[in-house]
């Protein structure tokens, strides 16, 4: 019968498909919560890495060009913390910057990011990101592949030039927003693009 | 969503992140059919087909249905039988309505159905958090991509087929190994995109 | 089918060397390319495949005389698709670091021509102790070829293995192409060329990209022809 052939394979298949969307959503109900908390845990632990000095984060916003960007203001005064992303060679990559009231990088945690593995994904490494603990240079964080970074630079990693302008825009754009947020002008060339005011050289 | 951005979003996936030559999508194809150029510039055009339509089609359920429902974790097997159902509907359309199509180019969707180049394709415009447009460039650019990385491949096949090669290099390692000669070709395009926008 | 019956001890071992999934049947080559950058990330990815082959077979075995024929591909990738997401969500939930390196890779397992291959090839007309065997053999014959993979282009291309530095530039500086795509292509055509060498020297074919162990064998009018070469 034609219409028996058409039908138990299209039920065979729909029921399947049930069943697999069910488990599906059974693991998700199981997974989601820890995953969120894994996810609020590390923000945290990254919040308290890139501003070492502060006792708790207030949660505050601002206007800048008609977006509202969030940020966190350390409860004892010392200093903020914004989490920005540039597009880096696998996706976004997000930087949290830790910026104290005196103006200085207290410290930079790269938290999302998608890079080469074994490449640019060196960017994680310490060795990497201290560079970035340095008095707010007025022209902004330049990149140099010279191997002898000057007080306004850092080093790039060799072979993952991708990666490391797309960590030294973030970080140039949340200077941008901290400048915005403590009111102080910048001395330096400045576009709306974020991060691109900052010129960075490729290659 | 400026034109320069779109076509940096081109410029991109078809050179500097050739989706076969740098992110390693859709490699089954390149390796398996790229000795003849008539088959390989057909399976390119399968492959920019069903990109653009996958696209076309999983971008608005994403948008629409999955992320405002909280369903973002159903994306893999939604994605995928979407594709695989849509290829199928296109199959039996070209087949009845459009013979002359079919022949050049729909012998070969079955195979890129479950192939990783349209997937990853679809997955990316997602991940990269692309608006539909730019969605649709980069899936054309990522097409044309895999088109040139397949006809400059059948060409530097084709010297091979005269050349003196050790036996155990014979078949699948010289091709490989002719791969990444093409691949780093490729690396020099690499500042290529931002460099043009400055 | 002709020889039925394999012991179930040749079954499991069949993928580690002689019908390793990448070297001998090359399957599975877009995640090995990408993800034998280091060798940490290739047992990751081995894990996590394996972990999906052996569920899937598994199940596919289970219902194989219950999913009917027409409908088999679509049936395999659904199943398929459901285990990739539930590994997924639990690697992000209790081991996220392996989630990050491996990214888009992971997701793309449900493609991976080693699963629905051996769905396919195996666990459609076996039972299901046999299925299992296969998918653990296959999974870890994968984990070893890109664990062979990673650590040469790990070590070639920055000069450590599994992180710990072996190499640290004072002779021969490292490589950094071989973790860049080039040297993906360059050390796979390598090792298919050593595993060509070695199986010729026991009197097998040379690997070869052929419709045999393609899953969509069977819906491709081509591979009646004779395949796409």
């Amino acid at each position: 019968m034609n219409l028996k052939k058409i039908l138990v394979p299209t039920l065979t298949l729909t029921v399947i498909t049930l069943v697999v969307t069910a488990l599906l959503v059974l693991t998700n109900g199981m997974t989601k919560d820890k995953i969120a908390a894994l996810e609020l845990q590390a923000e945290e632990k990254a919040k308290r890495e890139v501003l070492a000095a502060a006792d708790d984060f207030v949660e505050q916003t601002i206007m800048i060009d008609g977006q509202e960007i969030t940020y966190y203001e350390a409860g004892n005064g010392v200093g903020y913390v914004f989490s920005t992303s540039s597009k880096g060679y696998g996706g976004a990559v997000v930087v949290m910057s830790g910026i104290t009231s005196e103006g200085e990088i207290a410290g930079i945690k790269i938290t999302s990011q998608n890079e080469t593995p074994g490449l640019g994904q060196k960017a994680l490494k310490t060795s990497f990101t201290k560079q970035y603990k340095k008095i707010i240079p007025d022209g902004g964080i330049l990149v140099t592949k010279s191997g002898s970074p000057a007080d306004d630079e850092i080093d790039a990693i060799a072979g993952a030039t991708i990666t490391t302008n797309a960590v030294t825009n973030a970080v140039n754009e949340a200077i941008n927003i901290y400048h915005e947020v403590t009111g102080v002008e910048i001395n330096g060339k400045e576009t709306e693009e974020s991060g691109r005011s900052f010129h960075c050289r490729i290659y | 969503m400026s034109v320069t951005n779109l076509v940096s979003i081109l410029l991109a996936a078809i050179l500097t992140n050739n989706f076969i030559l740098s992110k390693f999508l859709g490699i089954c194809p390149f390796l398996g059919v790229s000795k003849k150029l008539d088959t390989a510039v057909g399976m390119s055009a399968a492959v920019i087909f069903v990109m653009l339509i996958a696209t076309a089609v999983t971008w608005p359920i994403q948008t629409y249905l999955l992320t405002p429902n909280d369903l973002d974790y159903l994306q893999t097997i939604v994605f995928i039988l979407v594709i695989a159902a849509l290829v199928q509907f296109v199959e039996i359309v070209l087949k009845k309505y459009m013979v002359g199509l079919y022949n050049a180019l729909g012998v070969y969707l079955p195979l890129i159905t479950t192939n990783c180049a349209v997937l990853g394709v679809t997955i990316l415009n997602i991940d990269e958090k692309y608006n539909f447009i730019e969605s649709m460039v980069n899936s054309l650019g990522g097409g044309l991509g895999f088109m040139l990385a397949m006809v400059l491949f059948a060409g530097v096949r084709g010297r091979l087929e005269t050349s003196d090669i050790p036996k155990s290099l014979q078949g699948l390692p010289i091709t490989l190994v002719s791969a990444s000669l093409v691949a780093i070709s490729f690396l020099g395009f690499q500042g290529l995109v931002d460099g043009l926008f400055k | 089918m002709a020889k039925k019956q394999k012991s179930l001890g040749e079954v499991f071992t069949a993928g580690f060397i002689k019908e390793n999934p990448i070297l001998r049947l090359v399957l599975g080559t877009c995640p090995t390319l990408a993800v034998s950058t280091m060798a940490f990330n290739g047992i990751g990815m081995g894990i996590a495949a394996t972990a999906v082959l052996v569920g899937s077979n598994a199940v596919i075995s289970l219902l194989r005389n219950v999913i009917p024929d027409k409908v088999r591909i679509p049936a395999y990738i659904t199943i398929i698709a459901g285990f990739v997401t539930i590994i997924q969500m639990l690697v992000k939930a209790y081991a996220p670091a392996i989630g990050e390196a491996l990214g888009i890779y992971l997701r793309l397992i449900v493609v991976n021509c080693i699963i629905l291959g051996r769905a396919e090839s195996f666990a459609g007309k076996n039972r299901v102790l046999p299925s299992i065997l296969d998918g653990l053999g296959m999974g870890i014959g994968f984990t070893i070829a890109l664990l062979l993979m990673g650590s040469i282009r790990e070590i070639l291309g920055s000069g450590t293995w599994f992180g710990l530095t072996v190499n640290s530039g004072s002779t021969i500086e490292p490589m950094l192409i071989f973790i860049l795509s080039p040297g993906g292509f360059f050390v796979f055509g390598l090792l298919i060329a050593l595993a060509n060498k070695i199986a010729e020297g026991k009197g097998k074919e040379p690997a070869t990209l052929g419709c045999g162990g393609c899953p969509m064998a069977k819906s491709c009018s081509k591979a009646a022809e004779g395949g796409c070469e």
